[in-house]
């Protein structure tokens, strides 16, 4: 295994606990945070996989754009999920 | 309550095992290329002219269905206007300095890179998508920072433009060769900048449109409808 | 493979997001999630191994990775950020109507008659 491959491996876990946490915080901000983190990682994977165009897109939608609806749909109806 | 999660759980390992499972054993991971991607890749640099064979599926193999595509957005963006809609007069609150003046230097850059972005759109990765939505990112950051209204009608104005020139080069096609979206202009010499026809044209178009576009659904998203 | 269930994972996730939150926000929040793995496992579909990006390179003869999904990728994504903003603006407009965005007291109100105005 080398040390790219390991790297992967990381991020690959790192994004799965990402969404996990994500789906299950009661804060809808940091929800949104971690969907917009979740979208960068899989953008450095789209790089992994020789994708380089759907990597720029993704990084740009959806780290940025996404995100930013989010946060002001988030803004406008109250950032705490009740029980 | 507990029960319903441990069953979604439960739900959610039993999907994820029989997919992967499943999926791996009918086209495994790095698996030879399909028939019809071989046909891409052998082909595409000889019929299109441009070394980029994802800007040439996205604008000249399957141009329509990126038309049909294009129109999807402009419905989500209608929907979005009409459900929110602008609202004129509101206090324009000043930013923090620091914000004012990084974004006033950050703003040119941003805008420049996108430009680029879309104007290499067939020679490197990019392309009109990608320089649409970076650019809306700039408007973005700079109604965040400023505050000011930014003037809709232009972007409306851009959008139609874009679309409707769009459709007609699709239709010039028509006439020139017998088949929408066809692609009639000279082809010239592979990885020059000025090559493949009609396919940057449209994928300026395309940028346009999608820039314009997201950005309306951003200012909309931000500051439209009514608050109560 | 490694790929195909972190994928299936997000994806996975995403539907529990679905099937057991009350806050529409946060449905809105999954289904993105979900978005994101869709977008990866179609890209991982199309891996070569060994293989480059598909843009043409002077000099560079090697096999490239499938362009297919990519382009089909590259659509859905933009699509999937307008639908996502047309939904969370319906949102918004269920938060002004009913006051609440908690999807069994929105479903209370409708049923009972004591919202605003439905």
């Amino acid at each position: 295994m080398t040390v790219v491959n390991f790297l992967i491996y990381v991020l690959m876990g790192l994004m799965v606990v990402m969404a996990i946490i994500a789906a299950e915080t009661k804060n809808l901000l940091s929800a949104a945070i971690f969907s917009g983190f979740i979208s960068l990682v899989v953008s450095m994977l789209f790089v992994y996989l020789q994708a380089p165009d759907v990597a720029m897109a993704e990084a740009a939608i959806g780290a940025a754009l996404s995100l930013a609806i989010i946060l002001f749909a988030i803004k406008r109806t109250g950032e705490v999920e009740e029980k | 309550m507990r029960l319903k999660h441990i069953l979604a759980w439960v739900f959610v390992i039993l999907f994820v095992g029989v997919v992967a499972y499943s999926l791996q054993t009918e086209v495994p991971f790095g698996h030879d290329l399909t028939k019809l991607a071989k046909y891409y890749v052998d082909n595409t640099a000889k019929e299109t002219g441009i070394p980029n064979f994802v800007t040439a599926i996205v604008v000249s193999y399957r141009g329509f269905d990126t038309l049909g595509e294009v129109t999807v957005l402009l419905l989500a963006t209608l929907g979005v206007i009409g459900i929110l809609p602008w609202e004129k007069h509101e206090k324009v609150k000043k930013a923090h300095p620091v914000l004012l003046w990084g974004i006033r230097i950050v703003f040119p850059i941003i805008l420049l890179v996108g430009v680029y972005i879309v104007i290499h759109g067939h020679l490197t990765p990019g392309g009109g998508f990608q320089a649409g939505a970076v650019i809306a990112s700039a408007f973005m950051l700079y109604m965040v920072s400023l505050s000011t209204h930014l003037d809709l009608e232009a972007f409306a104005f851009t959008e139609s433009i874009a679309g409707t020139g769009f459709a007609l080069i699709g239709v010039a096609g028509i006439f020139a060769g017998g088949a929408f979206l066809y692609n009639f202009l000279p082809k010239g010499n592979l990885f020059d900048l000025f090559s493949g026809g009609i396919i940057p044209i449209v994928y300026i178009l395309i940028g346009l449109k999608v820039s314009s576009e997201l950005t309306e659904v951003v200012s909309h998203m931000m500051k439209g409808g009514a608050e109560q | 493979m490694m790929f195909y269930i972190a994928a299936l994972s997000l994806i996975g996730i995403g539907l529990y997001v679905v099937l057991t939150k009350k806050n529409l926000v946060k449905v809105l929040i999954g289904i993105s999630i979900a978005d994101s793995g869709v977008n990866l496992l179609l890209i991982s579909v199309g891996y070569l191994k060994g293989g480059t990006a598909p843009i043409l390179e002077k000099g560079l003869n090697k096999p490239m990775v499938d362009p297919v999904p990519q382009a089909l990728v590259l659509t859905a994504i933009v699509i999937g950020v307008a639908t996502l903003a047309l939904a969370m603006a319906v949102v918004i407009d269920v938060k002004r109507h009913f006051g609440t965005v908690e999807l069994d007291k929105v479903i209370k109100m409708m049923r009972g008659g004591d919202g605003s105005d439905a």
